[in-house]
C-alpha cells in the first residue's frame, strides 16, 4: 500500500546532519540524533508521503514479522510490566538490609542475584532501578518532545531568518559534546530524578528539532499543503494538522532510539556519583557500587545483574527500534 | 564550494564564543566558585573571598568573561582551581593526546574490523557468515561504550581467574601495549558496527549495480570483481565516515576512560566538573567544541567533494 | 626501635604520671580491642562458606599482634607536649630492618599519590597532595603521634606555655642544595605561611590559621586591627614585623605566642608548618616547586623527576641530619588512584607498582581468605572518626527527644561486621592511642544502642511510633567509597528504618565546592562526616570541629553551647595533662548529652606490605603505622629485603 503513494526524495535539508545518519552508535556519548544508522545513506527522515490509518496495521504487521523486533518488543514490554509492577514483584524494598551479616552473598535460590555489599537483595533492587529508568527515559522524552517539535516545526516551516536564528542556536548547543552538557546541567541543578530527567531533556531537544526542522522544510512544499494554504489555514492550523502528523513515524523512531539513550546517560550519571539520590536504587548507581576492582574480582555478580540489565535494555529498544523504522518505513517494502 | 567553506569558517569564531558564553553563563549561575582547595577541613569564609579576590571571581560577570576571553585568545587560559597552581594548558597538553591517541586507536579498530566484517557479510550475503557478522554488529551497536567496557573486563574475571582484573584496568601510566587493548575495543565497538553496516549494504548496492553486472558479463574473476569494482566504488562513502566517528571517539571517551582508569581528558573533565574547576571546564568545553566543529566542516566538505548529489 | 630513648623531661615527676596513665588506657584498650577482634574476627558468610581458616588468621593476627604490645616494654612517650621539654635524642629512626640481609637495591615504591600533585610546596598548600617525606619542619610525629625533634633537636617553653624556644641542629648543611636549615628560614616560612599574599604561592594559604596562635598572627593574615587594651598595637593592624617570631641567631628560634598553649608542639610537628626555600622561591615564583626546576626541600627524602601523570622519583637527602641512618635509597611514587592501588599492589609492573596499600572493603575479604594474602594484612586505628550531625536548626531534629532518638538507635557494633572489622564503634571524639580518647563508661554510655529507649523517647512528639516523618536527606562528601562511607551509611539508614521508620535518601556532594558550602550553611537535616585529625589533640577535634564562637558561615553544625564552647577555650592553656583531659570530658559530656553530634565509628585500616617491606613502624598498641597525615617518617625506618627480581 505504502508503494502506492507518492514518493519523494527531498535533498539533504542542510550539510549537517552527517553526523545524524551517523546515528547514535559513533555519537553514542552525546545523546545520539535521532534516527540511528539506516542500511544506506539517507535517513528515514528523507523519504516521507502522507499516510493513512491503515498503515499502521500494515506497520504492525511488519514489524511482527521481524524477529529481532519482535525480540525488542517483548524485552522493551516487560522492562516497562517490570518497572511498573516493581513494588508488587520484589521481594524486599530497595534499601532494605537483609542481613547485615551476609553481605556480598553470591546468588542462590533464595537470592537469585546474591545479596549486594550491604547484603541488600540485587533482584529487588534490579526491579526498582526499572522504575527509574523508565521515569527518566519517558520524561526527559517528553521533553524533549515538548522543546524539539516547536523549535524544529517553527524553523521549518517559516524558514529563513525564524529558521537562521532557530538553526543557529541548535548549532550552538549542538557543538558542545552533549553528555558534557548534561554534566554541566545537573551541576547546575543538582543531583536527583527530576533533576536528571530534566538535564538529559533540556539537551536532547536538539537532535529532536533539527529532525522537525527537516521534516518540516520537506512537507511544506508538498501540493497539499499548498492545498490547504490556499483554501485559507493559517500555519498553525497547517502545523497541527498536516505537517506534524506526517512527520509522525521519524518521531517515533526517534523516541524509540532517545529512551535508551535517556536510560543510559542516567545510569552513566550515577555511575559516576552524580544521578539518583541513593538509597534509591538506580542501575548505573549499582554498576558504580559494584565497580570497584575487589568486588569485580570476587564478587563480579553485583557488577554482572545491572550491565546485564542496561545491556539487555539497550538491546531491546534498539531491536524496536530498528523494525518500527524498518516497518514504518516506505522503503521496507523494496 | 569554496565559498560554502569559507562561509562555515566564518561562522567558528561566533559560534565558539557562544559556546563559551553559554558555558560561562552556566557555571555562573551554580552556587560556589570552585576556588576551594580539595580535602581542605578548615577553611574561613574570609579565605575564600580572599581567593576568589585573587581570581577575580569578584568582579562583574561581563568583565570576567571579557578578560577570560582577551586571554584565552592569547592561549592563556589560567590555573586550574583543583590544580593551582599548575595551568590548565599544561594539563590539556598531558592529557588530550592521550585521548586522542585512544580515539585514532578505536578508529583504526573499528574501520579496518567494520569494513572487513561488512565487506565479508556483503559477498556471503544470507549466508552464515553474514548472518554472523551482522548480529555481531547490532550487538555492538546497542551497547553503550561503558557496558561494553565492564563486558569486557567481566569476561576477562570469569575467563582469567586472578589475573582478569589487571588486564582490565590500567593501573597508572599507559606502559605496556595490553593496557591499550580493551579500553581501545570498548570504544571502537559501536562505531565499528555503524561501519560494518553501512558497508555491508554499500557493498550489495555495488554487487547489484550495472556495473558490477557488466564486469561479471565481460567473464572477470569473481575477487577481482569485488576487488576492482565493487569495493573501489562502495567504500567512498564508507571513508566520510572516519571523520565523524574519530570526532565522536576522540571528544566520546569519558566513560571509557573512567572505566578502565586512563589517565586521559576524560575522568578529568568529569572530576573538574565535580570539582567545579571554571577554568579547567571552560576549556575543556573550548576545546571539544574547536575540535568538533573542524571535524564537522572537514566531514561535509570531504561529503561534498565525494558524493556529487551533495551541493551547497 | 633500638636507638629510642624516652623522654627525658624537664619535669620528670609529671612525664612519669602521664607514662602511667597513658599505659593504662593502652592496657584498657588492648583488651578491649583483643575480645572484640576475637568475637568478629570475619563476618559470618565468610565463615559459613569455608572461611574456617580465614577466621582463624584474622583471629590469631590480632591476637599475636596484641601480644607483641604487651611485650613491648618501651615506655611510652609523653602523649602531651605540656612538660614543655623534648626528648633529647632522635625520634624513632635508625631502626635496623630486621629480616635477612639487606637487598643491594634499596627502593620502595611507595603508596601516597593518589592523584597528580597539585605542586610541592607543602608551606603554602597544605592540600599539596604531593610526597611529604621531602619536607622536615622543626620537629616531626613519632609513630605514637607524639612530636619529636626534626630540625630542632631540642625545644623548650616557659612555664605558662606562651614562649617556645626551639634549638636547631647547629651548622647542618640540610637543604638539598647544601645551604643551612636556619632559624631565619623558619621566621621567614612561618610569616609565609600566615602572608594574606604570600610570595610564589596561588593565594593565601588555605590552612594559615595553624599558627593563628602566634602573637599578632590572626590579626597579620587576616588584615583584622588588634583588640587588646594596652598593647601598643591596639587598633592597628600587625605587619609581618609584628609577629611572635624571632631568631635569636641562626640556630635558635623563638616563638610568643597569645598566651599559654598546650598544644603548641603539636602542630609545629604538623606538615603545615614545613618550611620552604626562600632563595628558590624568590627566584622563581610559584615554579619553584611544579616539578620545571630542581626542587629545593630539606626532608629525608628529595624530588628527582616529576613525570606528569605517571610518577615522582626521589632519592635519600645526603643533607638531611638522619640520613646516615636510612636504609633507602630510592623510593618511587606512582600516580596510582587510591581504588587501584591493590591492583597495583598485587599485580603492577615497572615503575606501576606498589610495596604497600590500603586494603578497603571491597578487596579485604579476598585478602583475608587468601593464605597467601592474609599474613601480609596490617591494621591500624587511624586517627580518625565517622559521626552523624544532626542539625539542631532544622526539623524534625530541632527537638531533642528526637535527636536522642537518632543517637540511641544505631548499632554501632553492626557496623564493624558490615565493614568486615574496617571501623570500631565510637562513644567520643577523640580515637582510640590518641590522648583525649575517653574510656569512662559514664560518657561512653550516653548514646548507648537501645532501639526501644529510642522509640519510646518519640512519645509525646509528634512522630510517636516511628510516623509522620517529613522526607529527611542525609547530605555525604562524594568520593569517600574508599573510606567505607557509603557502605556505612547504606547500614545505618537500613537502621534507622528498621528502628525508628525512618526514610532516609543521601545526597551526595563531590567535590570541594559542592558539599563545603552546603555543610557551612547548616541547613542540612544530617550531615554523614568524617574527621582525620590534623594533629593528634583533642583541640583538633572539639575546638576545631565543634567549638561555637567561629564566625558564621564557618562552622560545621547549627548545634553550640557557650560552656561547651568556654570549655575548649580553657583546655588550650591546661597545661596538666590530666586537668586537661577532665576538660575534654566535661566537653564531651554536654555535647552528648544534647545531641550534638553522634560518635558513630573510629576509622580502622588494613595495610598490605609485601613481605620484603622492612621495619615497618609499629605504634605502641603493635599497630603498624605507615606514613599518612601525621606520622610522616616512614622513609627513615624500612629497609629492603629480599625483593624477588622481576
Amino acid at each position: 500500500m505504502a508503494q502506492s503513494q507518492p514518493r519523494t526524495r527531498v535533498g539533504q535539508p542542510q550539510p549537517q546532519p552527517l553526523a545524524d545518519r551517523l546515528d547514535g552508535a559513533t555519537a553514542r556519548e552525546a545523546v545520539p540524533p535521532a534516527v540511528a544508522a539506516p542500511p544506506t545513506l539517507g535517513s528515514a527522515a528523507d523519504l516521507v508521503a502522507p499516510r493513512q490509518r491503515s498503515l499502521w496495521g500494515d506497520a504492525w504487521r511488519r514489524l511482527t514479522r521481524n524477529k529481532l523486533a519482535v525480540i525488542g518488543l517483548v524485552v522493551v514490554v516487560s522492562f516497562i510490566a517490570i518497572a511498573v509492577l516493581a513494588p508488587v514483584l520484589a521481594p524486599y524494598g530497595q534499601s532494605e538490609v537483609v542481613d547485615f551479616r551476609l553481605t556480598r552473598t553470591e546468588p542462590s535460590w533464595t537470592w537469585p542475584l546474591g545479596l549486594d555489599q550491604n547484603g541488600r537483595d540485587i533482584f529487588s533492587r534490579l526491579l526498582y532501578g526499572a522504575r527509574v529508568s523508565l521515569v527518566v527515559g519517558v520524561l526527559s522524552q517528553g521533553l524533549v518532545l515538548l522543546i524539539g517539535i516547536p523549535v524544529g516545526a517553527l524553523a521549518g516551516y517559516y524558514g529563513g531568518r525564524v529558521d537562521n536564528i532557530l538553526m543557529r542556536s541548535v548549532d550552538v548547543v549542538y557543538a558542545i559534546p552533549q553528555l558534557l552538557l548534561v554534566l554541566i546541567f545537573v551541576n547546575l541543578f543538582g543531583p536527583g530524578l527530576v533533576n536528571i530527567f530534566i538535564a538529559i531533556g533540556l539537551v536532547g531537544w536538539v537532535t529532536e528539532a533539527r529532525l522537525v526542522r527537516g521534516q518540516f522544510l520537506a512537507l511544506r512544499e508538498q501540493e497539499y499543503v499548498n492545498a490547504a494554504r490556499v483554501s485559507g489555514s493559517t500555519g498553525w492550523q497547517i502545523m497541527l494538522r498536516h505537517l506534524l502528523p506526517n512527520s509522525l513515524t521519524p518521531i517515533i523512531v526517534a523516541l524509540t532510539f532517545g529512551i535508551p539513550t535517556a536510560i543510559f546517560t542516567e545510569a552513566a550519571l550515577s555511575f559516576v556519583g552524580v544521578g539518583i539520590l541513593p538509597p534509591q536504587a538506580s542501575w548505573g548507581q549499582m554498576v558504580g557500587d559494584a565497580s570497584q576492582p575487589g568486588y569485580i574480582q570476587t564478587d563480579p555478580y553485583m557488577l554482572a545483574a545491572p550491565v546485564a540489565a542496561i545491556g539487555l535494555t539497550m538491546l531491546g529498544f534498539t531491536f524496536l527500534g530498528d523494525g518500527l523504522r524498518d516497518a514504518l518505513d516506505v522503503r521496507g517494502n523494496d | 564550494m569554496l565559498r560554502y567553506i569559507a562561509n562555515r569558517v566564518a561562522w567558528f569564531v561566533p559560534t565558539i564564543l557562544a559556546i563559551v558564553a553559554l558555558t560561562f553563563i552556566l557555571l555562573k549561575l551554580t552556587p560556589g566558585t570552585g576556588i576551594i582547595p580539595a580535602g581542605a577541613q578548615q577553611i574561613s569564609p574570609d579565605m575564600i573571598r580572599r581567593l576568589e579576590a585573587q581570581y577575580g571571581l569578584d568582579k562583574p560577570l561581563p568583565e570576567q568573561f571579557g578578560i577570560y576571553v582577551a586571554n584565552a585568545v592569547r592561549g592563556d587560559f589560567g590555573e586550574s582551581f583543583a590544580f593551582r597552581p599548575q595551568t590548565v594548558s599544561s594539563i590539556i597538553a598531558r592529557t588530550f593526546p592521550i585521548s586522542l591517541r585512544l580515539g585514532a586507536y578505536a578508529t583504526v579498530f573499528a574501520v579496518v574490523v567494520g569494513v572487513t566484517l561488512g565487506v565479508l557479510a556483503a559477498v556471503n550475503q544470507n549466508g552464515p557468515l553474514d548472518y554472523v557478522s551482522v548480529t555481531a554488529a547490532i550487538l555492538f551497536y546497542s551497547l553503550p561504550n561503558f557496558v561494553m567496557g565492564f563486558l569486557l573486563i567481566l569476561l576477562f574475571v570469569v575467563l582469567l581467574p586472578g589475573r582478569g582484573v589487571d588486564l582490565g584496568f590500567n593501573i597508572g601510566g599507559l606502559e605496556s601495549w595490553q593496557d591499550w587493548v580493551l579500553p581501545t575495543v570498548a570504544l571502537g565497538a559501536a562505531p565499528l558496527a555503524t561501519i560494518a553496516r553501512y558497508t555491508r549494504s554499500s557493498v550489495v548496492e555495488a554487487i547489484r549495480s550495472d556495473y558490477v553486472r557488466t564486469a561479471r558479463a565481460k567473464g572477470l574473476m569473481e575477487r577481482r570483481v569485488i576487488v576492482r569494482h565493487v569495493l573501489k566504488n562502495a567504500l567512498i562513502p564508507v571513508i566520510t565516515l572516519v571523520g565523524p566517528i574519530f570526532a565522536a571517539v576522540g571528544t566520546g571517551s569519558f566513560f571509557v576512560e573512567k572505566v578502565f582508569n586512563i589517565p586521559g581528558m576524560g575522568p578529568f573533565f568529569v572530576d573538574s566538573m565535580t570539582a567545579k574547576d571554571q577554568p579547567m571546564i571552560l576549556a575543556v568545553v573550548l576545546i571539544y567544541g574547536i575540535f568538533l566543529a573542524v571535524m564537522n566542516l572537514l566531514v561535509d566538505v570531504l561529503y561534498g567533494l565525494i558524493d556529487p548529489r551533495i551541493r551547497y | 626501635m633500638a636507638a629510642k630513648v624516652p623522654g627525658a623531661g624537664a619535669d620528670g615527676a609529671q612525664d612519669q604520671e602521664e607514662q602511667r596513665m597513658t599505659e593504662r588506657y593502652d592496657d584498657e584498650t588492648r583488651r578491649r580491642l583483643e575480645a572484640k577482634l576475637r568475637e568478629r574476627s570475619i563476618n559470618r558468610r565468610k565463615v559459613v562458606q569455608g572461611g574456617a581458616a580465614g577466621a582463624a588468621t584474622v583471629g590469631l593476627g590480632g591476637l599475636r599482634t596484641f601480644r607483641a604490645a604487651a611485650q613491648d616494654t618501651t615506655p611510652a612517650a609523653s602523649p602531651d607536649a605540656s612538660p614543655m621539654a623534648s626528648p633529647a635524642a632522635s625520634p624513632a629512626a635508625g631502626a635496623a630492618p630486621t629480616g635477612g640481609a639487606l637487598d643491594a637495591e634499596q627502593v620502595l615504591y611507595h603508596f601516597v599519590l593518589q592523584d597528580e600533585p597539585a605542586t610541592f610546596d607543602f608551606n603554602s598548600n597544605l592540600y599539596a597532595n604531593a610526597e611529604p617525606e621531602c619536607w622536615a619542619g622543626l620537629l616531626t610525629f613519632d609513630p605514637n603521634g607524639t612530636p619529636v625533634p626534626d630540625w630542632a633537636e631540642r625545644f623548650e617553653s616557659n612555664a605558662e606555655g606562651s614562649v617556645w624556644t626551639f634549638h636547631l641542629r647547629q651548622g647542618n648543611t640540610g637543604w638539598t642544595n647544601g645551604d643551612p636549615v636556619t632559624a631565619h628560614d623558619f621566621v621567614w616560612s612561618f610569616s609565609r605561611i600566615l602572608d594574606p599574599a604570600p610570595v610564589g604561592a596561588a593565594g593565601p594559604n588555605s590552612y594559615s590559621f595553624i599558627l593563628y596562635d602566634v602573637k599578632n598572627a590572626e590579626s597579620f593574615s587576616n588584615a583584622t586591627p588588634v583588640a587588646r587594651e594596652g598593647d601598643p598595637l591596639n587598633g592597628q593592624v600587625a605587619t609581618r614585623e609584628d609577629l611572635g617570631l624571632r631568631a635569636i641567631d641562626d640556630w635558635t628560634l623563638e616563638v610568643t605566642l597569645e598566651g599559654g598553649r598546650a598544644n603548641f608542639a603539636q602542630k609545629v610537628a604538623y606538615l603545615a608548618c614545613v618550611p620552604a626555600h626562600r632563595p628558590s622561591v624568590e627566584q622563581h615564583g610559584a615554579e619553584w616547586a611544579l616539578g620545571n626546576v630542581p626542587l629545593v626541600s630539606n626532608g629525608p627524602f628529595k624530588l628527582d623527576r616529576w613525570e606528569k601523570g605517571v610518577k615522582c622519583e626521589f632519592s635519600k637527602n645526603e643533607n638531611y641530619w638522619q640520613a646516615e641512618e636510612i636504609v633507602l635509597q630510592r623510593v618511587v611514587d606512582p600516580i596510582t588512584p587510591s581504588s587501584n592501588s591493590v591492583l597495583a599492589f598485587e599485580q603492577g609492573s615497572g615503575d606501576q607498582r606498589l610495596d604497600w596499600t590500603p586494603v578497603a572493603a571491597d578487596n579485604l575479604p579476598r585478602f583475608q581468605e587468601d593464605p597467601a594474602l592474609a599474613p601480609l594484612l596490617k591494621q591500624y586505628v587511624y586517627p580518625g572518626i565517622w559521626m552523624l550531625l544532626p542539625s539542631n536548626g532544622v526539623p524534625p531534629f530541632d527537638q531533642l527527644p528526637v535527636r536522642q532518638a537518632l543517637s540511641h538507635a544505631i548499632d554501632r557494633e553492626r557496623l564493624t561486621t558490615v565493614t568486615n572489622n574496617l571501623i570500631l564503634p565510637a562513644n567520643c571524639m577523640v580515637p582510640i592511642g590518641v590522648y583525649g580518647y575517653i574510656d569512662d563508661p559514664e560518657i561512653t554510655g550516653i548514646q548507648n544502642f537501645d532501639p526501644e529507649l529510642a522509640m519510646s523517647l518519640l512519645e509525646g512528639t509528634e512522630f510517636a511510633g516511628g510516623q509522620n516523618w517529613p522526607p529527611i536527606t542525609v547530605l555525604i562528601r562524594g568520593s569517600e567509597e574508599i573510606y567505607n562511607s557509603d557502605l556505612m551509611l547504606n547500614d545505618i539508614i537500613a537502621q534507622l528504618q528498621e528502628n525508628l521508620g525512618m526514610a532516609i535518601q543521601i545526597e551526595k556532594q563531590t567535590g570541594e565546592t559542592n558539599f563545603r558550602p552546603r555543610l557551612l550553611e547548616n541547613r542540612d537535616q544530617l550531615v554523614w562526616i568524617r574527621w582525620w585529625y590534623d594533629y593528634p589533640d583533642p583541640d583538633n577535634g572539639y575546638y576545631d570541629m565543634f567549638y561555637g564562637g567561629k564566625p558564621a558561615g564557618s562552622k560545621r553544625q547549627a548545634w553550640s553551647n557557650a560552656e561547651f564552647d568556654r570549655l575548649c577555650i580553657q583546655a588550650k592553656g591546661e597545661l596538666d595533662p590530666e586537668a586537661r583531659l577532665e576538660l575534654y570530658k566535661q566537653a564531651e559530656r554536654i555535647i552528648q548529652e544534647d545531641v550534638g553530634y553522634i560518635p558513630v565509628g573510629f576509622r580502622v585500616d588494613q595495610y598490605a606490605f609485601k613481605p620484603w617491606v622492612q621495619g615497618v613502624p609499629t605504634n605502641r598498641q603493635g599497630f603498624t603505622v605507615p606514613d599518612g597525615n601525621i606520622y610522616l617518617r616512614m622513609f627513615t625506618e624500612v629497609g629492603i629485603s629480599g625483593r624477588p627480581a622481576e
